[in-house]
């Protein structure tokens, strides 16, 4: 099944079984449908279900009660859950953890621990909105003008349901981390619902004190630390559209061969064969983006390395899953634009995956300015 | 004698890397078109002296022996420093068949002159109404006592004008229930009264391959290899790991490569769109040079190459297609210029060299369209 696992692997292939036991038939499917209809939020069941098995401390040490694993272990989650439309935050809380990994501050650790055990949920907030819309990197967020006050936005924050926010500060030499609570004085937080059902957080602060008690990681630390989790996310996201990808693969591939029109099988006609090949083509390509990015996790390479990997999976897997999405709901016929067919509520987490911490073109420009930065 | 088996990949990489960066000659790196034999002899006739005509049929038959995970190093260090190909027919297919399915006689015949390079073979599939669908041949084969007696045309034989024999395939059996059936494998020598070779001369204006004529020309059964009407078993037996370099990436990372050199010259990377293409390119490359790694694993394992192979070969090529439209875009007044574009002060790109040098890559070794038949049925497994 998996894109990221040789035979000696059994940690990875529990976890995998492990996984498909938890989708069971359609339930990650189910929540997401709900999840869009009710606007009800994160399911809590099934999150604290998720941290009993885990899998929110797949990568937080176990001296901070986690599972202590690497970026391949995570991956092979995401793409399970992502195989059977799960719709719970794991690699937004993914991002979180790796940034408050690099964090030196205690405090850091202790947030990192609440967020392993689905305790509390917490949320980055890396980028005003200026850079969510050019992707820039994380080293230009506007500085505080030194007052020891913040005074800005903070856009597309994810999981709405955060009661933390591990907010990215700059000056002229880098990027500071502090932790801002969710009701701190002076922070208004507005929602805007996103297509999967989930929602995303505008945040004002309006002098928000940045006192030393809310500094999770002085410049430096705080580059080091955002720069890491954002590796790490992509690749997270990364594995979970790889997993959306493949579902909608096969389900497509099941309804070619079992659908009949005019007497025959879609799948006999060859313009629809020729299609499906492509499809699975950019399903490999995903495979392979994938793995070249968890080798580099899993041989400890360089940040800027990391980084890269990192932006090619990312950019391969947005792209990749969504000319799957939107070619799957073509070769479903008219049965694929509705919400009774699977393959839409798929789609809609493909859009807000493919769309996370840099669509396919950013990334694409990421890899070219990390790789002439290198030249 | 050196047991290349047992040195260790690493050094048996170095030993090739460095052997042909000291021996092999700088002006026939990395060509432009498919060298004639008479350009490439010397080299290969060296080799032969060596006795590394064959690195991967077994010492016994008078190859080097290497196990397939050594093949593809060396095969993977040719590739590197871009050693042009030989009319390697006789090596590549012809020695594989005969070590097969020849009876000790034909092996006795054949195999030495082919590691002497004495004996040039060159492949006789094709035919002008018969390309894809090449199991629909019509090239017959009647039986006339102790001869037979062959009838028709082929086409697109790659370097028929170098060669001195070409291998076959075949009618002998009109009347077979299935076109694949009624198929026979002949050796045929290129001096046998009634063949015609014709060079064609290729859109680049090369003459690379050739249409070849059989006018009533008498083969003795001794040239038939195996069982009569399992040709066509026998050839797809035949598909090797060489299926592998089908989607090898180097073509694709020398046209990047030289795109890149363009783009430097000109100052296209500062502009946005084509810097968004070329690095879109460049990871579809990255990708594809990912995907051939874990293809060559399993070769190195041992493994037999599934059919999900096909996928690479249809990735490499239209890769490498995709880059050379882009150069010739980037180009753009100057793409027509047959002398190329200049770079510097010696130095040039020739886009149209990339461009006529992806065309045929979509086509041969199976069409890229065969190729998503195979995938669809075998792979896919999607009802018919």
């Amino acid at each position: 099944m998996s894109a990221l696992m040789d035979d000696s692997q059994d940690e990875r292939r529990m976890l995998a079984d492990s996984v498909a036991g938890f989708a069971g038939e359609g339930r990650g499917i189910a929540r997401a449908r709900r999840l869009k209809a009710e606007a009800a939020g994160l399911d809590r069941a099934a999150w604290s279900e998720m941290a009993d098995l885990g899998w929110l401390g797949i990568l937080v040490p176990e001296a901070a009660g986690g599972l202590g694993l690497g970026v391949g272990e995570l991956a092979v989650v995401a793409e399970g859950l992502g195989r059977d439309c799960a719709p719970e935050p794991l690699v937004d809380t993914v991002f979180a953890q790796a940034v408050l990994a690099g964090c030196d501050a205690d405090h850091a650790g202790e947030l990192l621990a609440a967020t392993a055990s689905g305790e509390r949920l917490v949320a980055v907030a890396w980028q005003d909105e200026a850079q969510a819309r050019g992707q820039e990197g994380p080293a230009s967020v506007p500085a505080d003008g030194g007052s020891g006050r913040l005074t800005g936005r903070r856009a597309l924050v994810t999981p709405a349901e955060a009661d933390v926010f591990v907010v990215a500060v700059g000056g002229p030499d880098g990027v500071a981390l502090y932790a801002i609570e969710r009701d701190a004085p002076g922070l208004s937080v507005e929602t805007q619902p996103r297509v999967d059902g989930h929602a995303v957080l505008a945040l004002t602060f309006d002098g928000v004190s940045l006192d030393d008690a809310r500094r999770l990681a002085g410049v430096g630390a705080g580059d080091g630390a955002l720069t890491r989790g954002l590796s790490v996310a992509r690749v997270a996201a990364s594995a979970e559209l790889f997993g959306l990808a493949g579902a909608l693969f096969e389900q497509t591939q099941d309804y070619l061969a079992s659908r009949k029109q005019f007497g025959q099988a879609l799948s006999s006609f060859q313009a629809l064969r020729h299609r499906a090949v492509d499809l699975y083509i950019q399903r490999e390509l995903m495979r392979n983006a994938l793995r070249q990015a968890v080798r580099a996790f899993d041989s400890d390479a360089d940040p800027v390395d990391l980084q890269r990997a990192a932006a090619r999976a990312k950019a391969r897997c947005s792209e990749a899953a969504l000319i799957i999405g939107r070619q799957a709901v073509q070769l479903h016929g008219a049965i694929g634009y509705t919400e009774e067919a699977n393959v839409g509520v798929y789609l809609r987490r493909v859009l807000s995956l493919a769309a996370w911490l840099g669509n396919a073109d950013a990334q694409r420009r990421e890899y070219a300015r990390l790789t002439r930065a290198a030249a | 004698m050196t047991d290349w088996n047992a040195m260790d990949d690493a050094a048996f990489r170095c030993e090739i890397r460095t052997y042909l960066e000291a021996e092999y000659p700088k002006a026939l790196r990395h060509p432009s078109r498919r060298l004639r034999w008479h350009e490439v002899s010397d080299w290969y006739l060296k080799r032969a002296e060596a006795g590394w005509t064959a690195p991967g049929w077994p010492a016994e038959h008078g190859g080097v022996g290497l196990s397939p995970s050594k093949q593809l190093i060396f095969t993977e260090e040719q590739e590197r420093i871009g050693v042009a190909r030989a009319p390697d027919q006789g090596v590549v297919m012809v020695g594989p068949l005969l070590i097969r399915y020849g009876t000790p006689e034909q092996r006795e015949k054949y195999l030495p002159k082919i590691l002497s390079w004495d004996n040039i073979w060159c492949q006789g599939y094709s035919e002008p109404n018969s390309g894809s669908d090449l199991a629909s041949l019509r090239t017959q084969a009647d039986d006339d006592g102790d001869h037979w007696v062959v009838n028709g045309q082929k086409t697109w034989t790659t370097l028929a004008q170098d060669a001195t024999h070409i291998f076959l395939l075949a009618r002998t059996d009109p009347q077979a229930e299935r076109k694949q059936q009624g198929i026979s494998f002949l050796l045929v020598d290129l001096d046998t009264p009634g063949i015609t070779i014709r060079p064609i001369e290729n859109i680049a204006g090369h003459e690379e391959f050739c249409e070849v004529f059989f006018d009533n020309v008498r083969v003795p059964k001794d040239n038939l290899v195996g069982n009569v009407n399992e040709g066509w078993t026998m050839a797809k037996a035949l598909l090797g790991f060489e299926r592998l370099f089908l989607g090898s990436p180097k073509q694709s990372q020398n046209a990047l490569g030289r795109l890149d050199a363009f783009a430097e010259a000109r100052g296209l990377h500062d502009d946005p769109a084509f810097s968004a293409e070329f690095t879109k390119l460049a990871l579809d490359v990255a990708d594809l040079s990912e995907a051939f790694e874990s293809f060559a694993a399993q070769v190195r394992g041992g493994e037999t190459l599934g059919a999900d192979i096909s996928w690479l070969k249809i990735w490499g090529t239209e890769t490498y297609s995709r880059i050379a439209e882009l150069a010739v875009q980037a180009a753009d007044g100057e793409a027509p210029l047959v002398e190329g574009q200049a770079i510097g002060e010696d130095a040039s790109v020739d886009v149209l060299n990339l461009y006529f040098g992806c065309l045929p890559t979509t086509i041969y070794g199976g069409s890229n369209e065969i190729q998503r038949n195979i995938l669809a049925k075998q792979v896919l497994r999607l009802p018919e």
